[in-house]
């Protein structure tokens, strides 16, 4: 028995970017999935963009909502010039020393490197996420009133989840710098998120470990006009250059 | 906002947050002023604040008031919003504080119901349904989830019960007679089940979910009798609901349906046309590079998903990847060809098995 229908407002933003990018979009739910919701973009193989989302509930809309906005922005930047983020080994490479020195005789020598290369992924990975979050959250915000409820109730759960970052127990297990950068852009979900939900409060954890200036740095950098034809580009570019993480990465295209 | 708790080293602190003479850590009038400092963020929250400083560290944690009788005012927008668990312990404190409560009980039962703890869901719901004696409005309400929840136990004869009691209560109940047809569709009294699917629709035209499973209890009931009637209300859910779930169920159905077409006029022999679409298919993907054929196969599957009309030969379709115009019998032939180069072990339910072998064979001796 069919249980779970996404609501009307996703079906509009989705046909919006049928329409912009000429090209089907699939929508499947796939109870496996890692995260809450993936985006493929269409390739020249593969002529059908692919939402795919974790778990049939209600919530499930706004994940695809946010996954269609970011689409919406990507099948903008002309074909030619779309590229993806990819490590640069030096960077990599001094991530998993620095983990390695961390935890000298308590993990064997391949656990630490296995370590350190979460670390490192992990930060590029929000990295090329957050900034562009961001801004697709606040899209959504404005653009699609209608999921405010459900925004909501999304928002404000991952903020929760974010919180233990703070815990000084992280700073034993992580490097300082990477550390910092992630604690900066989960600091800034927090206070953007405060700002949509109104509720000051949810900021205050990252208000008082002293993230509040470079957070609101990070957020003007997603709500700037874009100067490029590849806005999240610029996103992740400038909060890179906020956060010292201008030389771990390369831009290649694909 | 739900409760928070974290930590953090007095020394990351930011004491540019701290009135001058109390920025040192580790000092009495430090703790003072970060205690202050908290107290002052969390206070238009009311609840409770506990700061402790052990170690070196200020450790925090907040947690909203414990609601004395929470109103149902302020609940209802939490259950709106589907934030559950904000919602489950105001509705409980609710129902310890007035243990008849009608609302409390009826939505506690329906998000025990959810959460899959049925048992505790027909209690609960079960007791909705006499405290909402004078309110046949509410009562109905509490019937359906009563029902809804011994469906989901199995317990047909429970559900029957009481979606039919809804229903004397409240005829006009669109998700009772939905309810109420989906019981019956399952256990077998398919045209029992149309009907009550029927009256749900002249309620509300609008609901998808009824109008699919109207669609597939006419198939099941009778194909060939009902087949342009399910055709309709399928292709109905897919144009209202082009993504999801639901639009996927009916997709898939059509293709069924397309399917069975393809047999409708020859069950026993081949289709030459489809035969020749396939040969076609076969010359044009050989012809082909990878990245070129993938190209034409993402786009037909995607036309495809949409549902094909076999048996039209009025229906004309282009391409992207393809010049000309194409059939939608050309097109099945052309995904099932596709399917069968990409994962030749794989079918692609299109019903086409026959002809593409047929076609396979004729390739085969003209190639050599």
């Amino acid at each position: 028995m069919p249980a779970h229908a996404l609501l009307p407002a996703v079906n509009r933003l989705l046909q919006q970017v049928e329409e912009a990018s000429g090209l089907p979009v699939a929508v499947a739910q796939q109870s496996d999935l890692e995260n809450l919701a993936t985006l493929r973009p269409a390739t020249p193989e593969r002529q059908a963009h692919l939402i795919a989302y974790r778990d049939a509930d209600e919530a499930s809309s706004y994940h695809v909502a946010f996954e269609a906005a970011l689409l919406l922005r990507i099948v903008q930047v002309p074909a030619e010039q779309r590229v993806n983020l990819n490590e640069k080994r030096e960077a990599r490479e001094k991530v998993i020393s620095q983990v390695e020195k961390l935890v000298k005789g308590s993990l064997s020598l391949a656990l630490a490197r296995k370590a350190g290369l979460r670390f490192y992924d992990g930060l590029m990975v929000q990295l090329r996420s957050t900034g562009p979050g961001l801004w697709a959250d606040r899209w959504l915000f404005e653009q699609v009133p209608e999921l405010r409820g459900l925004q909501a109730a999304v928002l404000q759960s991952q903020v929760q989840q974010n919180v233990p970052c703070l815990n000084a127990e992280v700073d034993k297990m992580g490097p300082a710098d990477v550390v910092k950068a992630s604690r900066a852009m989960n600091a800034a979900y927090a206070f953007q998120t405060a700002e949509l939900v109104g509720i000051p409060p949810l900021a205050i954890p990252y208000q008082a470990a002293g993230f509040e200036d470079l957070a609101r740095e990070l957020i003007a950098i997603t709500r700037a006009e874009p100067t490029t034809a590849d806005p999240d580009r610029e996103i992740v570019d400038g909060w890179a250059e906020k956060l010292g993480l201008s030389r771990w990465y390369v831009w290649k295209t694909p | 906002m739900e409760g928070t708790a974290f930590t953090l080293e007095e020394a990351t602190f930011d004491a540019s947050l701290l009135p001058e003479g109390s920025r040192t850590p580790g000092t009495v009038a430090f703790h003072r002023a970060v205690t202050d400092y908290f107290q002052k963020s969390y206070a238009s929250m009311g609840g409770q604040l506990s700061v402790v400083f052990a170690a070196g560290r200020i450790e925090v944690a907040w947690e909203p008031a414990a609601a004395e009788a929470p109103a149902m005012a302020a609940i209802g927008p939490l259950l709106q919003q589907r934030r559950f668990d904000e919602a489950r312990p105001l509705l409980e404190t609710l129902l310890q504080l007035q243990p008849e409560h009608p609302e409390a009980l009826y939505n506690l039962g329906v998000l025990a119901s959810e959460e899959g703890r049925l048992e505790e869901a027909r209690l609960l719901l079960r007791r909705a349904v006499i405290i909402n004696a004078g309110d046949s409005h509410a009562q109905a309400n509490a019937q359906v989830a009563l029902g809804l929840a011994a469906l989901r136990q199995e317990d047909r004869s429970e559900a029957r019960q009481a979606l039919e009691a809804a229903i004397d209560l409240e005829p006009r109940n669109a998700f009772a007679l939905r309810s109420l047809g989906s019981l019956l569709v399952i256990a077998g009294a398919l045209a029992a089940g149309i009907e009550r699917f029927r009256q749900a629709l002249a309620v509300a035209p609008d609901d998808l979910v009824t109008t699919f499973n109207l669609a597939q209890a006419l198939l099941e009931l009778n194909h060939q009798e009902h087949r342009d009637e399910a055709d309709r209300l399928l292709l109905l859910v897919i144009e209202a609901q082009p993504y999801g779930e639901l639009s996927n169920k009916a997709k898939d159905l059509r293709g069924s349906i397309a399917s069975r077409d393809l047999r409708a006029e020859q069950p026993e022999g081949v289709r030459q046309d489809a035969v020749s679409f396939c040969l076609q298919a076969l010359q044009l993907f050989e012809a082909m590079d990878q990245q070129r054929f993938m190209a034409v196969l993402s786009e037909v599957a995607a036309m495809g998903q949409g549902g094909l009309q076999i048996n039209e030969p009025g229906t004309s379709r282009s391409l992207k990847t393809l010049p000309g115009s194409w059939s939608d019998l050309a097109l099945a032939c052309l995904i099932h060809v596709g399917m069968k180069r990409l994962m030749p072990d794989e079918d692609s339910g299109l019903g086409i098995g026959t002809e593409y072998e047929e076609a396979l064979r004729l390739h085969g001796v003209g190639g050599n």
